[in-house]
């Protein structure tokens, strides 16, 4: 019989790598072999008997759905319900009940095709498995309810299934065994069994136990601990699975094992009995916040070979080797929860003292290098400028350090690679930083010194590493036109913003409240141009005054003042100085009208006269009178001859036409 | 203007005979401002406050205490300071460059609301002098006013009459606008209408009892105008229109 089987159960792969893993494998092997202890590869023996019982219900071409699990099992224990059809089934239905039993997994479904060739004769099988891990909580019978899946449009109910808990110290009878007919092919044993124990035996939590421990419990804020998870046993353990991992809340973890699978073992003696040690985890833990911080204790499962036989204690492993199961029957396995401590982190904060600017939190012992690799070069032409760090301590979470390029070079985010090494010791490795820059202009440029910081906890004092200054000389391209050939103008970069600088004298410092608004003196200046314009409209007013005064006096005396000169002008006649009479005439006549209308003599003339008589309404007959008058007197300056009747007619004449003027315009 | 001047001098003088005994001024000043320069924050922050202590001020004064606040990192302080120089010197690019700097790093950021159009005139002209140059100028408008209606009542001719009726009329406008800028300095200058939270984190209350309604939370460093005072409560209005009350410790005035 050929069987080609594919099988990808997805069962606890953890506890199939911790089986790997442990050096107690020899044993279980043996017992693999032999066919006895506890179902440890359960998963895998189980389908192997479901295959051959598929087999047979198979070649009758009948489709069967049934569900099979342990018949007893412990409380604490994990085990596996499975449904399997032989067709490719569909809209699986999980039963309603499992019975109280807590589902850690599942449904997981696998497939598995055989074709078999039996004298020649080909016969090809299918199975689906939908699986689930199971775990009791508490003892009693306990009920699976049938499941129910359809194929080919017809539904098919599984079995319902019986199972036994049973409590945890009490001995275990474990018989693998499905519901339906199981036949005994190929030489396979379907049921194993261990043999009923009739005296009570328990692992003591002394004989095996999980310890953890840290390197230090008072780290700095960012200093890596290690910590580390020991078993310690003195009978042999097998089937160990971790049940709940320790949550490192508060911590940035690194497991240090990784994938090495040695385990290194060695032993030790504890209060004069020697144990057979183990580290189950290391990891490296970094703090991220200071304070207190717990870490909750990890759970395990194991299986523990106790022995019934009452034997001398103290035995080496070696002993305990010799003593396994295959030369020994009367050992017995047992379910055992591990429980590790709790373990408690004071975290202390990072020193404000003497804390330097460019510290970013890195903690751990580093060192620094840095290199540039060409300091002369040509525009254009790219410059790496490369800083590695290395050291132990938080060095994945060291971050990249600023690097001030001049404002004319290209730069790029830095390439950054990292070799982390993970050790029993903790984490270490080296972070390499390359910075690449391209000069675009020709000049001299300085690099300014680039600083890592980092705190140590070993001296508890603040490093700082600082590059040097890197003077980088960047001649012009060679006549290319590359470098010319973008000749497009740039705005001015601004590299920083800061206030303007403060100012130096004449600082002009005023008294604190000096404000003119408002003082008397500003009230006084507003007042000032009214009072100068009142006091400048009164002085006008009082020259107006004045004025009027003097023409209204002139007014009354214009007859009087030309009568006084018409007598003047007869003792002129008397003496014979005829011009000297005309001459007091006219300025007789011409006066009087100036005094008459308050006008300068100099802007009077014949017609003007004439105009202002007839404003003041004087009648025409006394205007003629008094214009021939005028006329007849420069008529007779100007033509002398027969004075002495003419004199005495213009003298009458005039003194006439003053007397009608002065009647009319009084 | 020049009479303003000489008096300032006169006084100054006077202040400086007085004053004879203790440190000038000036060279305290300048000692701050070097003090300044060698990054010794502190001691030039004493320097100026002790030429404030002597009753003297000057936009310079409160620009360098500004900005040594600035340096301390003190940034409320360094508002305070720079609005009390933007308050003697308005249109100084420098002060309002590094006010705005200031007012860049400060917890809260007042979207302030646009003004009507009328008001943003007003207050264009109000910025343009300071407190003393708009009384002169209310002085000279004013006096101008009066020649012109002196002219109007002495002048014989229609035209003459007529031109300066209408010069006169226009500077009257002017002379009662420029009074009144005069005036709203002058009051803004003599009294405390703006101030500046002290105070990292307030809340702002809808009335002057510390167990009224919360309205909204304020930071230090933002500048508030103050409308209203009972007992140890501030009326406040932000430059976003929202009104509050803060407790009066809680901030300084410009």
């Amino acid at each position: 019989m050929l069987l080609i089987g594919k099988n990808d159960m997805t069962s606890d792969a953890l506890v199939q790598y911790l089986l790997r893993k442990a050096e107690w494998k020899l044993s279980l092997f043996l017992n693999e072999i032999k066919g006895f202890g506890t179902m440890r590869k359960r998963g895998i023996s189980i389908i192997f008997l479901v295959l051959l019982t598929i087999q047979g219900v198979w070649a009758g071409n009948n489709i069967s759905f049934t569900a099979s699990a342990r018949r007893q099992v412990l409380v604490g224990q994990q085990f596996q319900v499975l449904f399997e059809v032989n067709a490719n089934g569909r809209s699986f239905t999980p039963p309603a009940d499992f019975g109280g039993l807590e589902i850690l997994s599942g449904p997981n479904t696998s497939s598995s095709s055989s074709i078999q060739f039996i004298n020649g004769k080909m016969s090809q099988s299918y199975t689906m498995t939908y699986s689930y891990i199971v775990m009791a909580t508490k003892p009693g019978d306990v009920t699976i309810g049938p499941a129910s899946i359809r194929v080919k449009g017809r539904r098919y109910t599984s079995n319902t299934l019986k199972i036994k808990v049973l409590k945890d110290n009490s001995s275990v009878v474990q018989k693998a065994h499905s519901s339906g007919a199981v036949p005994n092919r190929g030489g396979a044993t379907a049921a194993r069994r261990t043999q009923p124990a009739s005296s009570t035996a328990t692992a003591s939590s002394k004989d095996v136990f999980v310890k953890a421990t840290a390197n230090n419990t008072r780290p700095y804020l960012g200093q890596q601990v290690v910590v580390t998870y020991r078993i310690y046993t003195r009978v042999p353990v097998s089937n160990l699975s971790i049940n709940k991992v320790a949550s490192f809340k508060g911590f940035w973890s690194k497991d240090l094992l990784g994938d090495k699978s040695t385990v290194q073992q060695h032993s030790e003696t504890i209060n004069g009995k020697q144990y057979v040690v183990a580290v189950i985890r290391k990891l490296a833990l970094i703090p991220q916040q200071s304070g207190k911080l717990t870490i909750d204790p990890m759970e395990l499962n194991c299986a523990v070979q106790v022995r019934i036989k009452n034997r001398s204690n103290g035995s080496d492993p070696f002993d305990a080797f010799f003593n396994d199961p295959f030369f020994n029957q009367n050992v017995r396995t047992v379910q055992k929860k591990l429980v590790s401590n709790a373990l408690t982190f004071k975290v202390r904060p990072l020193p404000e003292k003497g804390k330097p600017a460019c510290f970013k939190g890195a903690v751990g012992n580093f060192s620094f290098k840095n290199s540039v690799d060409k300091t002369n070069l040509t525009a254009n032409d790219a410059l790496t400028l490369e800083i590695s760090i290395s050291g132990s301590g938080n060095i994945e979470l060291t971050g990249a350090p600023q690097v001030k390029f001049p404002s004319d070079f290209e730069t790029y985010d830095p390439k950054i690679s990292s070799k982390i090494n993970t050790s029993v010791n903790g984490v270490s490795g080296t972070k390499k930083f390359d910075y690449l820059a391209i000069p675009r202009t020709a000049g001299d440029f300085i690099i300014k010194p680039v600083k890592f910081c980092y705190f140590n906890p070993k001296d508890r004092r603040y490093h700082v590493f600082q590059t040097k200054t890197y003077h980088i000389h960047v001649k012009k391209g060679k006549g290319t036109g590359v470098v010319y050939a973008a000749p497009d103008q740039q705005g001015i970069h601004f590299l920083g913003k800061d206030i303007r600088h403060i100012k130096e004298g004449p600082f002009d410092l005023q008294p604190m409240s000096n404000f003119f608004f408002g003082t008397t003196l500003y009230y006084v200046l507003l007042a000032l141009p009214v009072v100068l314009l009142l006091l400048l409209l009164l002085l006008w007013n009082l020259f107006q005054k004045r004025r009027a005064n003097v023409s209204l006096v002139k007014n009354r005396k214009a007859q009087k003042v030309a009568r006084g000169r018409l007598t003047k002008a007869q003792k002129m006649k008397k003496q014979g100085d005829d011009r000297a009479f005309y001459d007091e005439i006219a300025q007789a006549l011409w006066g009087y009208i100036s005094d008459k209308f308050n006008l300068q003599k100099a802007n009077l003339s014949m017609d003007t006269v004439k105009e202002l008589l007839e404003q003041k309404q004087v009648d025409t007959e006394t205007i003629q009178a008094f214009m021939d008058t005028l006329n007849s007197i420069e008529y007779a300056r100007f033509a002398p001859g027969d004075t002495k009747g003419k004199m005495e007619n213009i003298y009458t004449e005039a003194l006439h036409a003053i007397m009608h003027a002065e009647k009319s315009l009084k | 203007m020049k009479q303003m001047k000489k008096q300032i001098v006169l006084f100054l003088l006077v202040a400086f005979s007085l004053r004879a005994l203790a440190i000038s001024p000036d060279s305290l000043m300048m000692r701050a401002n070097r003090a300044y320069d060698h990054q010794q924050y502190d001691t030039a922050i004493n320097m100026y406050r002790q030429v404030l202590k002597q009753g003297l001020v000057s936009p310079t004064l409160y620009f360098n205490l500004g900005d040594a606040y600035f340096r301390q990192k003190d940034m409320p302080s360094a508002i305070l300071y720079f609005e009390k120089a933007k308050k003697l010197d308005p249109n100084n690019p420098d002060i309002q460059y590094n006010l705005n700097l200031a007012n860049t790093m400060i917890p809260d950021k007042i979207v302030k609301v646009p003004k009507m159009f009328l008001r943003r005139w007003w207050n264009y002209f109000y910025e343009m002098f300071d407190a003393n140059t708009w009384a002169v100028l209310s002085l000279v408008s004013f006096a101008l006013f009066v020649l012109f209606a002196g002219i109007f009542i002495l002048s014989r001719g229609r035209r003459n009459k007529k031109i300066s009726f209408f010069a006169g009329m226009f500077m009257l406008l002017v002379s009662i606008a420029v009074f009144g800028l005069a005036s709203q300095k002058a009051y803004y200058m003599r009294h405390h209408e703006e101030a500046i939270i002290f105070t990292p984190t307030i809340t702002a209350k809808s009335s002057p009892t510390p167990n009224s309604v919360d309205l909204f939370v304020l930071h230090q460093g933002t500048k508030v105008r103050l409308l209203d005072e009972v007992d140890g409560w501030k009326k406040i209005r932000l430059q976003n229109g929202s009104i509050g009350w803060l407790p009066k410790d809680s901030m300084k005035e410009i």
